[in-house]
């Protein structure tokens, strides 16, 4: 119980609404307080008006009338049957007899009541306790007019009981507020630490339950999922890559070692030796070309690369990766369209451009086949210039599409390769911030690069 | 060079006195051959310096390329000029070969 409360202070949740109810209930018990101040000193000061204003009354009536119309009006005042049981009222000499009034002269050694605030007196032979109002008539002639506090104090005793039971209910309701946000938020953030902490166990799988409503932590759930699925991919991804990259290296390791071991079993001629040398030279060949591919992909990837971004005509890069491929397609029965607007002018890294061009077409010609046809489109809009590289071969599946431009992602298996060229592609494209997109083009595939920067048409 | 002669202004490649047809970037190759003949030439190079551009190629593009100016130069002569390196590149080679500038 003890390390319950503890937990509870820790909460911010505890602590945010412990902190708005305390200032909920300080707010509400100045309010009160300045209106009890307000409405207990106005009921003061009223009666006090009242009462100076009787006593001028009295006062003006003995200056004009005499005595003994005082005396009656005092009588006539207390017959009346208004506030008789609350007013009082006492005429007297100075020091002792009784003139008139329903309240007792005070002792023997007061010389009259003063203006006292509260004050016990005999009333009706009652005591009672009364704020007091008194005016010398003449010398000798007291005038004390008295009104019953018992009303008000009543009043003050009820309000200042409403008070205390509003403050309690607040700072009930406050404490429970508390108690149920901290729960609350607890509930909330504990579905949320219950899949972080599944994830950190290495169970990337899991995912957050996600209600309807869009409130706040809806939506945080909500991005971690996202954020978690990309993590799975990528892990996925990297789990791929190695398992490809220890198959490419154990598949030839081991075809050397079965040729270097049976070169090297006495009695073979010089000539099978010089072979196996030769073939091990050659996939030890093969090994380091994979190898520097991936280590250019890792570097155009994580940007390590200098890249010399510049004002480039892609016109010309088109032209001359055509130049480059002609031969080889001419010599596979392809032909190569080109549909190449001049002049189109983007920021871009030549030589990067160049590699990613010549990987594209590699790849068209590669896959397409025989007697295919392959086109290249070029062209600009306001915004970005567009090139298009189409081939009218078998294409890929859906699913291969979706796949396009993973590393070691292999289109069709039976051509050789090691799955890296539109890996590369990516990374360039990424890196000279080009967007890169495959589609079906019915048949075949089409390969959309999009250059932004059209700057001079901007 | 041997019977090989080229002539860098008008463009013209002879062998043994015959004029060979060569296209320009199959002349650069060739230059670019003969400038650095005795020496392996790699296809990255080739892909340098005939068509100024860094990165490495794909194989199988700068073989095409090489072996259609093979067929123009060495098919129907003797002896062979352009030499395959195995996983290196290729060379120019003969003796007592020159650039005849003029």
């Amino acid at each position: 119980m003890k390390r319950n409360w503890r937990d509870l202070f820790h909460s911010m949740a505890f602590r945010m609404a412990v902190g708005f109810g305390g200032a909920v209930f300080l707010c509400m018990i100045v309010v009160l307080s300045v209106l009890y101040v307000r409405t207990i000193g106005e009921m003061h000061s009223r009666m006090d008006d009242q009462l100076q204003s009787t006593l001028k009354r009295l006062q003006n009536i003995y200056q004009e009338n005499g005595l003994q119309r005082v005396i009656a009006d005092i009588q006539a005042s207390l017959e009346d049957g208004v506030h008789t049981d609350s007013e009082g009222y006492l005429l007297m000499e100075r020091y002792g007899r009784k003139l008139a009034g329903n309240m007792e002269p005070p002792p023997l050694h007061q010389a009259d009541y003063g203006n006292a605030r509260a004050y016990r007196v005999l009333r009706d032979g009652r005591p009672s306790v009364s704020r007091l109002r008194t005016t010398y008539l003449s010398e000798g002639l007291v005038l004390t007019v008295a009104r019953d506090l018992q009303e008000l104090d009543s009043l003050d005793l009820m309000m200042r009981q409403a008070m205390l039971a509003a403050a309690l209910v607040a700072l009930l309701l406050a404490g429970l507020g508390a108690v149920l946000l901290q729960r609350h938020l607890e509930r909330e953030v504990a579905v949320i630490r219950r899949v972080t902490q599944q994830v950190q166990e290495g169970d990337l799988s899991q995912r957050i339950d996600v209600f309807s409503d869009d409130d706040e932590f809806s939506r945080l759930s909500h991005d971690i999922n996202g954020m978690l699925d990309r993590i799975e991919v990528l892990m996925q991804g990297v789990r791929h890559v190695s398992n490809t990259i220890a198959h490419n290296l154990r598949t030839p390791l081991s075809r050397i070692r079965a040729t270097l071991d049976q070169a090297l079993t006495p009695g073979q001629p010089e000539k099978t030796k010089q072979e196996a040398m030769v073939y091990a030279l050659r996939q030890v060949e093969g090994l380091s070309s994979l190898f520097e591919k991936l280590l250019q992909i890792a570097e155009a990837e994580t940007g390590m690369r200098t890249v010399a971004m510049s004002r480039i005509n892609i016109s010309d890069i088109l032209l001359d990766v055509i130049d480059l491929y002609e031969p080889l397609a001419e010599e596979q029965g392809i032909t190569i369209q080109a549909a190449i607007n001049p002049h189109l002018h983007a920021t871009a890294d030549r030589d990067l451009l160049g590699s990613a061009l010549a990987n594209l077409l590699d790849n068209a010609l590669k896959y397409a086949g025989p007697s295919a046809v392959v086109q290249l489109r070029a062209w600009e809009d306001m915004e970005n210039v567009w090139v298009e590289i189409e081939d009218n071969g078998p294409g890929v599946s859906a699913a291969q599409l979706e796949k396009m431009g993973l590393l070691f992602q292999r289109g069709d298996t039976r051509i050789p390769g090691h799955g890296l060229g539109l890996a590369s592609v990516q990374a360039i494209m990424r890196l000279l911030g080009a967007s890169l997109a495959f589609e079906h083009a019915e048949p075949g595939l089409r390969v959309r690069l999009g250059f932004p920067g059209n700057l001079t048409k901007r | 060079m041997a019977d090989l002669s080229i002539d860098l202004a008008r463009r013209r490649v002879e062998r043994a006195g015959k004029v060979i047809n060569l296209q320009p970037r199959e002349f650069r190759l060739l230059v670019y051959l003969v400038l650095n003949q005795g020496t392996v030439v790699t296809r990255t190079m080739l892909l340098e310096s005939v068509w100024d551009y860094h990165f490495d190629p794909q194989t199988n593009v700068i073989d095409v390329q090489i072996s259609r100016l093979r067929n123009k130069i060495d098919q129907d002569f003797e002896p062979a000029l352009i030499h395959t390196v195995r996983g290196k590149g290729y060379m120019l080679s003969v003796l007592g070969a020159a650039v005849k500038e003029e």
